[in-house]
């Protein structure tokens, strides 16, 4: 039973705080970044099954995961008025070619760092966006002036 | 016709209408996470030992053990007996949070007898001859799934008259 009271407890702590830290973490994974999400992986295993070895422990933990993950899109899906606090939402950065500062550091985000996304995106200035938002996976969506 | 793409709406999206709560909530969840650091640092959940000791005419007793362990955590509990008057059957006697759900590793040096009650672990050494000091290392760890409070008291006896006790809780954090 404990396993599955940990497995619980590490997802609410984990959701938490993916939730609370933005989505610049998730949107932009440097190699740093990387390397971090394998050492939080470990630590949350030894966390979760602890001195454990068994499959049926290990079956036990992913299944909880598995079902609150479940859980937590099925809400979303039906009560809406959740889906912000649960999803995220969208966030405007740049609307008619002008940055919207103040989002922009909410999300602790550069200008250096949208002009990077836009590349990415064959855009050569954000002059030429009409809107970029940040969408609630952590990317950025761009959407280019009419000619 | 706006231009606006759908799904986005300003006031919500870009002005944050209705939405101070949540920057205020996820301020305040930082600044949860770094108490939790800080009280980390300053020992709150374990496992920096602590020395405590009593003492009576025939001698004393000092222990230095950790009184806030996790669980899985491997830890020592150094016990000094130091006699001041010969101590002719000298015992430490550990409560039982000591050994419930704790894995004891080693105790050394071993014990020339151990018997136990349905509430003590009792440990009895060799006579100890006035000024000399015996320490007693014990190699513990705690079971993962033993959570809570746990009076661990220890106590030092000669046979069965008690010389010093030392009064503890344990505290094991899951």
């Amino acid at each position: 039973m404990d396993i599955v009271i940990r497995a619980a407890v590490i997802f609410a702590f984990l959701f938490l705080l993916m939730r609370m830290l933005g989505r610049r973490e998730l949107g932009s994974m440097e190699p740093f970044d990387i390397i971090l999400l394998v050492v939080v992986g470990d630590l949350v295993q030894q966390g979760v099954t602890q001195s454990d070895y068994s499959v049926t422990g290990a079956l036990l933990a992913i299944s909880t995961i598995a079902l609150l993950t479940v859980l937590v899109s099925w809400t979303s899906l039906r009560v809406p008025r959740l889906r912000p606090v649960l999803a995220g939402e969208p966030i405007v950065l740049i609307e008619d070619g002008e940055v919207v500062e103040r989002n922009l550091r909410r999300q602790r985000l550069t200008v250096e760092e949208v002009e990077s996304e836009a590349r990415l995106e064959q855009i050569g200035s954000l002059a030429e966006v009409r809107w970029a938002i940040l969408e609630t996976n952590g990317r950025i969506s761009f959407v280019e002036k009419q000619a | 016709m706006s231009d606006l793409p759908q799904g986005i709406d300003l006031p919500r999206h870009r002005d944050f209408e209705g939405k101070a709560a949540g920057q205020w909530l996820r301020h305040a969840f930082l600044l949860a996470l770094a108490v939790f650091v800080i009280a980390a640092l300053l020992n709150a959940f374990g496992a920096r030992p602590q020395t405590q000791e009593a003492g009576a005419a025939a001698g004393t007793l000092k222990i230095t053990a950790p009184e806030r362990v996790r669980g899985g955590l491997l830890y020592q509990a150094r016990l000094q007996i130091h006699a001041d008057e010969a101590i002719g059957a000298p015992t430490l006697v550990f409560d039982k949070g000591w050994i419930e759900e704790t894995t004891i590793n080693t105790v050394q040096p071993e014990p020339a007898e151990t018997t136990s009650d349905p509430r003590h672990l009792k440990l009895r050494y060799p006579p100890l001859a006035p000024d000399r000091t015996l320490d007693v290392y014990i190699s513990l760890q705690a079971n993962p799934n033993d959570v809570g409070t746990h009076d661990a008291d220890v106590a030092l006896y000669d046979a069965d008259e008690e010389i010093a006790s030392i009064d503890r809780t344990q505290v094991n954090f899951p």
